[in-house]
C-alpha cells in the first residue's frame, strides 16, 4: 500500500525542482515498484501543467484593450507570461524570443502589487483605492490619468485617479488612453479611447417591478468584469441599439455607428435588439450583432445575429463570420485575415500552410462537443477564394459515432472570386472503412477545409456554417 | 486525384492533439514552465519539420515523448539546479508511466473548462498563492519569504488548494453530466 500522502509530497517538491538527492531516489523506488506512483506522478503533472496554462492565460485586461476600432478576446490574444520581478533575477536566457515577453516584464511589477494584495479584480480594491471623499461614489476612476474629461452635475473634469462618478457623469475617453472604472459593487469597466459612458442617464425595467440604473455606452468599445450580482439585482448596459442584463460575467461591447456587438467571455448576457425587441442569450464564447434595419443589412435578415461558438451552441449547429475579429479557439489550423475584399464582410480565415495530398492550405476546426449531430439533411456551407493555382477544394468532417472521417473533394472550382459552396454531408464518402455509412444522430465535431497548391497562393475561407436544414 | 488520407493521422495533426500531454511530460523532466515550452518548441519543430508523414496514431505518443526526451537530455546540462532529478532511470520510470496511459483517454480534455471556473472562483489569497507557484513559477521558499511562512507550510497549502480544485472540478463535471 503506498502512502499517497508522501508520494504527493515529493512531487511537490519536484515540480519545484527542490528535491534532495535521497527524496529523488526515494521517488524513483516508488515508481519503480508501483504503478499507482507513476499515475499520481502523470496525473500530478497534468494538473500543474493546466494550471500554469491558464494561469498564464490571465494577463490583467487593460493590456488588451487598444484604441482600435476592432476588439479580442482572450482566446486570441498574444500569450502572456507572468513573469515575477522576483523571478527575474533567477531567470535563464531564452532560445525563443517569446510574443509579449518584454510586454510581460513591463507590467510584472504592477501584476504582482494587485496579486499579492487581493488576488485578481479584488472586490474591496475600488475602495481602498478611491479619493477622499469620493467613496459615494457610483464608480471610481482607477489607474493613471488619461486624456479626455467627465461631464456632469460637477461640471467638467479631467479623468485622474480617485474621481468619483455619480449619476447623470459621462466620461469621454481621449485618443492614446484606456480608462479603467471601478463600481461600487467591485466590478471593473474599462473604456477604449474614443469611448463615450454615461452612468445611471436611465432607469430600465428588468422584469415587471424591478428597475435599475442603466450604465449607457454611447460609443467605442468597452470591456467589462461584472461582480457577481446579488438575487434580484441587476446590472444593464445600454447602447443605441442594443441592451444587455449581466448577472455577473466578462463581456465586451463594441459600439459603431449603426451596430453594437457583444462578445461574452465568461458567463450568460441577456442581450435585446432596441430595434425589434428581439432577444439572445449569449454565453461564454458567444458573440452577438444587433444592426438597425437602416444599416443597409439584408432586410430579410433578423436584426440580432447571434455568432455560435460550437462549444456552447452543439448541437443544433455553428456558424462562424469572424467580424468580430475573434478566431475561436476549436480552430487548429487556420489564421483570421483581412482577407480579399469585398462588401459587408472584413474578415476571414486563411488556411494554414499544411500539406496533405495535392493541397497546401489547411483551415482544422475541432470542437470538443459536437457541432450536429448527423441527419439526412446535415449541410455544411462557406464562401472560399481560391487562387489561381489549383482549383480543387477537399472538406472533410469526423463522425464520432463511426470513429472516422468523411470527405467530398470537390474539383473545377471558381478561382480568384469569393464564390459560395454549399455541400450536403450525405454526399460525404468514408476514407477507410467504406462499409460505415453515417447514421442519424451520429456526432459530427472535427471540420477541415483544404484548397491551393505548393507554391500558388493563399487559400481563403468565411461564414463557415455547419447545421441540419429544418 | 487520389482520395486524401485521413489527416488525423498526420505527424503534426497528432502533435497538436497530443501538445499538452507532451507538456506535461516534459514539465516532469524540466522543473521551469519557461524551460518545458522551450522544449515543447523545440519537439514541435522537430517534429513539424520536413515530410509530414503518417504515423500509427497509436505510436505517436511514445515515439513523440522520445523526440522530446532526447531533447531534455541534451539540453540537461544547462539545468544544473535540477541535474539530480534528471538521470535516465528517472526518465525511463516517467516514460513508463506515461505509456500505461497512453491508452486512457486524456480526462484533461473535458476538465479544462472547469478548471478554469473553478480557479476563477477561488478566494484571492488562494488564488495569489496559486499565481505565485504556478504563474510567477516561484518556489516554495521564495513564496514563504514573502509571506513569512515556511516552505513546508506553503507546499501543504498547495497541496491543499491542489486537492480543493479537483474535487471542485468533478463537482462541476457531476452537476454538468446531471443536467445534460
Amino acid at each position: 500500500m503506498i502512502d499517497e500522502e508522501r508520494v504527493s509530497s515529493l512531487l511537490v517538491k519536484h515540480e519545484e525542482g527542490v528535491l534532495s538527492g535521497a527524496e529523488m531516489l526515494e521517488l524513483e523506488e516508488l515508481l519503480a515498484s508501483d504503478a499507482t506512483v507513476g499515475r499520481l506522478l502523470v496525473d500530478h503533472y497534468s494538473l500543474t501543467s493546466e494550471i500554469e496554462t491558464i494561469l498564464a492565460r490571465h494577463e490583467p485586461m487593460a493590456l488588451s484593450l487598444s484604441d482600435t476600432s476592432s476588439t479580442t478576446s482572450s482566446t486570441d490574444r498574444p500569450r502572456l507570461r507572468s513573469v515575477p520581478i522576483a523571478a527575474q533575477s533567477v531567470g535563464k536566457p531564452t532560445r525563443w524570443p517569446r510574443r509579449g515577453f518584454t510586454a510581460a516584464l513591463a507590467v510584472a511589477a504592477s501584476v504582482m502589487v494587485v496579486l499579492g494584495a487581493k488576488g485578481f479584480f479584488p472586490h474591496r480594491a475600488v475602495q481602498s483605492l478611491s479619493a477622499p471623499g469620493a467613496s459615494s461614489a457610483y464608480a471610481t476612476v482607477r489607474g493613471p490619468g488619461v486624456p479626455g474629461e467627465i461631464v456632469g452635475t460637477r461640471g467638467r473634469r479631467v479623468i485622474v485617479t480617485g474621481v468619483g462618478l455619480d449619476e447623470g457623469d459621462s466620461i469621454e475617453v481621449g485618443q492614446g488612453g484606456v480608462a479603467v472604472l471601478g463600481t461600487e459593487d467591485g466590478s471593473r469597466i474599462e473604456l477604449s479611447a474614443g469611448a463615450r459612458f454615461t452612468i445611471g442617464e436611465h432607469q430600465v425595467q428588468v422584469k415587471d417591478g424591478i428597475s435599475t440604473r442603466a450604465l449607457r455606452l454611447d460609443k467605442g468599445i468597452m470591456r467589462a468584469r461584472v461582480t457577481r450580482q446579488p438575487a434580484g439585482h441587476f446590472l444593464v448596459f445600454v447602447t443605441p441599439h442594443a441592451r444587455a442584463t449581466i448577472l455577473g460575467t466578462e463581456l465586451s461591447l463594441t459600439v459603431e455607428e449603426h451596430s453594437t456587438q457583444i462578445t461574452v467571455a465568461h458567463g450568460q448576457v441577456l442581450f435585446e435588439g432596441l430595434d425589434d425587441g428581439t432577444r439572445v442569450t449569449v454565453g461564454t464564447g458567444q458573440s452577438a450583432t444587433t444592426r438597425t434595419r437602416s444599416s443597409g443589412s439584408d432586410a430579410s435578415s433578423p436584426a440580432l445575429l447571434k455568432d455560435s461558438a460550437p462549444d456552447a451552441m452543439a448541437p443544433t449547429g455553428v456558424f462562424w463570420d469572424f467580424e468580430d475579429g475573434v478566431l475561436p479557439s476549436s480552430f487548429l489550423l487556420g489564421q483570421l485575415v483581412a482577407g480579399p475584399a469585398r462588401p459587408g464582410s472584413r474578415m476571414a480565415v486563411v488556411g494554414t500552410l499544411y500539406g496533405w495530398g495535392d493541397f497546401m492550405f489547411t483551415i482544422g476546426i475541432e470542437s470538443r462537443t459536437p457541432m450536429i449531430r448527423y441527419s439526412d439533411e446535415s449541410r455544411v456551407a462557406f464562401d472560399y477564394w481560391l487562387p489561381a493555382e489549383g482549383s480543387e477544394i477537399a472538406v472533410q468532417i469526423r463522425n464520432r459515432n463511426q470513429k472516422q472521417n468523411y470527405n467530398l473533394v470537390l474539383k473545377q472550382n471558381v478561382r480568384e472570386a469569393w464564390t459560395h459552396l454549399d455541400l450536403r454531408l450525405a454526399d460525404f464518402q468514408p476514407i477507410s472503412d467504406k462499409t460505415k455509412v453515417m447514421e442519424p444522430g451520429d456526432i459530427v465535431d472535427h471540420l477541415y477545409i483544404l484548397g491551393g497548391r505548393m507554391g500558388g497562393g493563399p487559400f481563403f475561407v468565411d461564414n463557415i456554417k455547419v447545421w441540419n436544414e429544418p | 486525384m487520389s482520395s486524401p488520407e485521413p489527416v488525423l493521422e498526420s505527424r503534426s495533426l497528432l502533435f497538436v492533439r497530443h501538445k499538452e500531454m507532451l507538456k506535461a511530460f516534459i514539465r516532469v523532466l524540466v522543473p521551469h514552465p519557461n524551460d518545458a515550452e522551450d522544449i515543447l518548441q523545440e519537439v514541435g519543430v522537430c517534429i513539424l519539420s520536413g515530410r509530414d508523414e503518417r504515423v500509427e496514431p497509436d505510436l505517436f505518443p511514445s515515439w513523440a515523448r522520445g523526440v522530446a526526451r532526447n531533447i531534455v537530455l541534451h539540453h540537461r546540462r544547462t539545468w544544473r539546479r535540477s541535474q539530480n532529478m534528471l538521470n535516465y532511470r528517472f526518465v525511463d520510470l516517467v516514460e513508463m508511466a506515461y505509456s500505461r496511459t497512453d491508452a486512457e483517454d486524456d480526462g484533461w480534455k473535458q476538465r479544462r473548462v472547469a478548471l478554469e471556473t473553478c480557479i476563477e472562483r477561488m478566494p484571492p489569497k488562494d488564488k495569489t498563492l496559486l499565481t505565485m507557484r504556478y504563474a510567477s513559477a516561484l518556489t516554495s521558499e521564495a513564496i514563504a519569504k514573502q509571506q513569512g511562512s515556511s516552505p513546508g507550510a506553503i507546499r501543504v497549502a498547495l497541496l491543499r488548494l491542489r486537492r480543493g480544485l479537483l474535487r471542485c472540478v468533478e463537482r462541476r463535471l457531476m452537476r454538468a453530466e446531471a443536467h445534460s
